[in-house]
């Protein structure tokens, strides 16, 4: 605008000015103008309610999503809907968490001991875009994918170990093998190698 | 010709009055010597850079906001890499197929495993520190060393927001502030940036390009956002502007040392002094390393970041380190020397012209020698998008370096300068190192010299009596010009002498 020179901008600025007396300043638009459905699969870290700060997020095909929490290393909350709104996080600096879409089915809750137990390695990604966790537990390898499988999740495990591995059911949780004392399931080394869990949903 | 509902537009959206009432600026010499270019990006995407790389192979990588990688192809089509990364910081390749990639979690590497374009294993490479959900927890790097082994920086929480209620990492019992407290968004008692959970406010140094094994390898930080080595192997951090930081500082890093924000010393092996927020600023100055360059506040730098290294086809400047800013529309030169055992250097303003625009966040030279510098703004002051600075075929007159000497200080420049346009001002002053938000300058002192300009024109002598240690020595040159009537652009050096 430089071309223009200082009197005729002062002069504009003086009719803005002049003009724009009595009115009231519009808020600003908040509006998340790259909002779209989620691509199902899709895998999204963000800061989520009920969760640890190192979460992530997935949308499965059809209408589940969960959180696979990497600090803890455990599958922690499954809702039904739209994926993520995370218009909060995105427009700032990170002062906010995202906002799950629909309705909450499921969830663990925090156990901050079990972070010394475990170490995240990361997950790889199948043609289809789901992703397989991969981490440690007590000196365990563990593989787990979890897909939908009609209204259930399925959590389809492959473990190397040396030594039982156990679980805490829920009352929602079976096993595909394994024995169940008092909720606590142990899987053999050889019945860890490969089993699923399935988590009944309503 | 500018229409006027679009010249209206341009003024509603001009930020202040005042901005509007100065003259606005004419195409200055910078925008003369080097030209600045938009560099198209992903549609559809939110375009703040967090990370920004030339691979092996000459492709471009960026990492944006919202967690995509994106890697433009040789056809200057952009292809999708990753996605759904949680605020992405710093982007490092790793050889053929893979990037790493600094996010608020972990440091990851990304890898393309069946050769299709898209990385199919997102693979932890560090995650052995501590998170509280604080939103200024941010990480940055990874910078690789001449040791093959990987830094990153990561930031302390802020009094800004509280923390939550499940944290990653075992929580620190040192500070005033309770946990509950905290998660509760009562953030009164906790210092105005807090670090409660490993490793806040440190720099850690993970072996054997990721590899290996993580080790804490300097403390002192706030908001390291500048994380590198330059030419010579020195690894040098800078930090914002903010308590304990009188004005954003460059540390030159080694290992071990306390590099000024207090927070963090709790992560100190061994640590017995309780919180070290308490301690006399006096036992605090004793710990810690001086910075070997300061980006002076509203002159240079408010948020300096990234730092680069000019490659061969920037002349005179190759080897030298380049750091971008976040609040002005300006780029910062470091020229540093080995001063008795200390990194030491002088800053300089770099196209410091409104056609660069401000944000400037991620730094990096593609093959044929142009800077990209990749913008963000976070929702602070900043910008977005992606700008391409060619390197010029000829250097416009720019201070080339400044040298401590025993009698003074030698300024070199890229071409001959018009005596009779020389009138230099110096002075020296430094800042309070304390705990309230940033320093006035303090103990100034005007200096007189009795300088000469070399026959050639291109190497000034300024002689002085008072050199003072853990000052900063402004050597301002306002109205200098070459032989040939060009005007030296970034008229001004601040050397920050800590040893002399």
């Amino acid at each position: 605008m430089a071309h223009l020179g200082e009197a005729n901008l002062l002069a504009v600025r003086e009719y803005m000015i002049n003009a724009s007396q009595g009115l009231k300043e519009k808020p600003a638009v908040s509006k998340d103008l790259l909002a779209r459905p989620a691509r199902r699969p899709e895998i999204q870290r963000m800061f989520l309610p009920n969760v640890g700060p190192a979460a992530i997020a997935v949308a499965l095909p059809g209408d589940l999503n969960y959180t696979f929490d990497a600090g803890d290393c455990r599958l922690r909350t499954v809702w039904r809907g739209d994926f993520l709104d995370c218009w909060a996080y995105y427009k700032s600096n990170g002062k906010a968490t995202a906002t799950p879409l629909g309705t909450t089915l499921w969830q663990l809750p925090a156990d901050e001991s079990l972070q010394k137990r475990v170490k995240f390695l990361g997950y790889s990604v199948d043609a289809a875009g789901l992703p397989t966790f991969e981490y440690e537990r007590d000196g365990a390898q563990f593989r787990e994918k979890i897909v939908a499988e009609g209204k259930n999740l399925v959590r389809r495990f492959e473990v190397t170990t040396t030594k039982p591995v156990t679980f805490t059911l829920d009352p929602a949780t079976t096993c595909s093998s394994g024995t169940v004392l008092n909720k606590l399931l142990t899987l053999t080394p050889a019945e860890a190698k490969s089993f699923t869990l399935t988590l009944r949903l309503l | 010709m500018i229409t006027p509902l679009l010249f209206l537009a341009a003024i509603l959206a001009a930020p202040k009055p005042a901005d509007v009432a100065k003259p606005a600026a004419a195409a200055d010499g910078w925008d003369k010597a080097f030209e600045i270019s938009k560099v198209e990006v992903p549609a559809g995407i939110d375009d703040q850079v967090g990370g920004l790389a030339f691979l092996d192979d000459g492709r471009l990588a960026v990492a944006f906001h919202r967690g995509e990688v994106f890697i433009r192809q040789t056809d200057g089509t952009w292809k999708q890499f990753a996605e759904g990364l949680h605020e992405p910081l710093g982007l490092l390749p790793d050889g053929k197929g893979a990037v790493l990639v600094m996010q608020r979690p972990e440091l990851t590497r990304l890898v393309d495993t069946d050769g299709d374009g898209k990385a199919d294993r997102y693979q932890t490479v560090c995650d052995s520190f501590g998170m509280t959900g604080n939103y200024h927890e941010f990480a940055f790097g990874p910078a690789r060393g001449p040791d093959g082994a990987l830094y990153i920086g990561l930031n302390l929480a802020s009094s800004g927001a509280g923390i939550f209620k499940e944290i990653r990492g075992t929580w620190s019992e040192i500070g005033k502030a309770t946990r509950e407290n905290l998660a509760a968004g009562k953030t009164g008692s906790a210092g105005r940036m807090y670090g409660r959970v490993p490793y806040r406010g440190c720099i850690l140094r993970i072996a054997d390009n990721g590899r290996g094994p993580t080790e804490l390898f300097a403390t002192g930080f706030r908001s390291p956002d500048g994380i590198g080595f330059d030419s010579k192997g020195h690894l040098l951090v800078n930090d914002n502007q903010g308590d304990w930081r009188g004005s954003s500082p460059l540390q030159v890093v080694t290992k071990g040392s306390f590099n000024g924000h207090p927070a963090s010393l709790v992560w100190t092996p061994g640590w017995n002094k309780g919180e070290p927020l308490a301690l006399p600023v006096p036992e605090l100055e004793k710990l810690r390393t001086q910075p070997g360059g300061v980006f002076i506040q509203g002159e240079l730098s408010n948020s300096p970041t990234q730092p680069a290294v000019f490659p061969a086809s920037w002349g005179a400047l190759a080897g030298q380190v380049v750091f971008g800013e976040m609040n002005a529309a300006r780029l910062v030169r470091f020229v540093g020397e080995d001063v008795g055992g200390v990194h030491q250097g002088a800053m300089i303003p770099f196209l410091d012209t409104k056609a660069l625009r401000n944000g400037n966040h991620r730094l990096a030279f593609a093959p044929d020698g142009a800077l990209h510098v990749g913008k963000t703004h976070l929702s602070w002051a900043g910008n977005n998008g992606i700008v391409r600075i060619p390197a010029p075929k000829a250097l416009p007159p720019l201070i080339e370096s400044v040298h401590l000497t025993a009698k003074g200080f030698e300024v070199r420049f890229t071409a001959a300068l018009d005596k009779a346009s020389l009138t230099p001002a110096l002075r020296s002053f430094r800042y309070k190192y304390h705990s309230t938000y940033g320093s006035p300058k303090v103990d100034e002192l005007p200096l007189e010299s009795a300088w000469s300009l070399s026959a050639d024109g291109k190497l000034l002598t300024l002689p002085l009596k008072d050199i003072r240690e853990g000052f900063v020595h402004e050597i301002k040159l306002a109205g200098a010009k070459s032989t040939d009537g060009r005007e030296l652009l970034g008229p001004i050096a601040y050397y920050q002498v800590v040893k002399k």
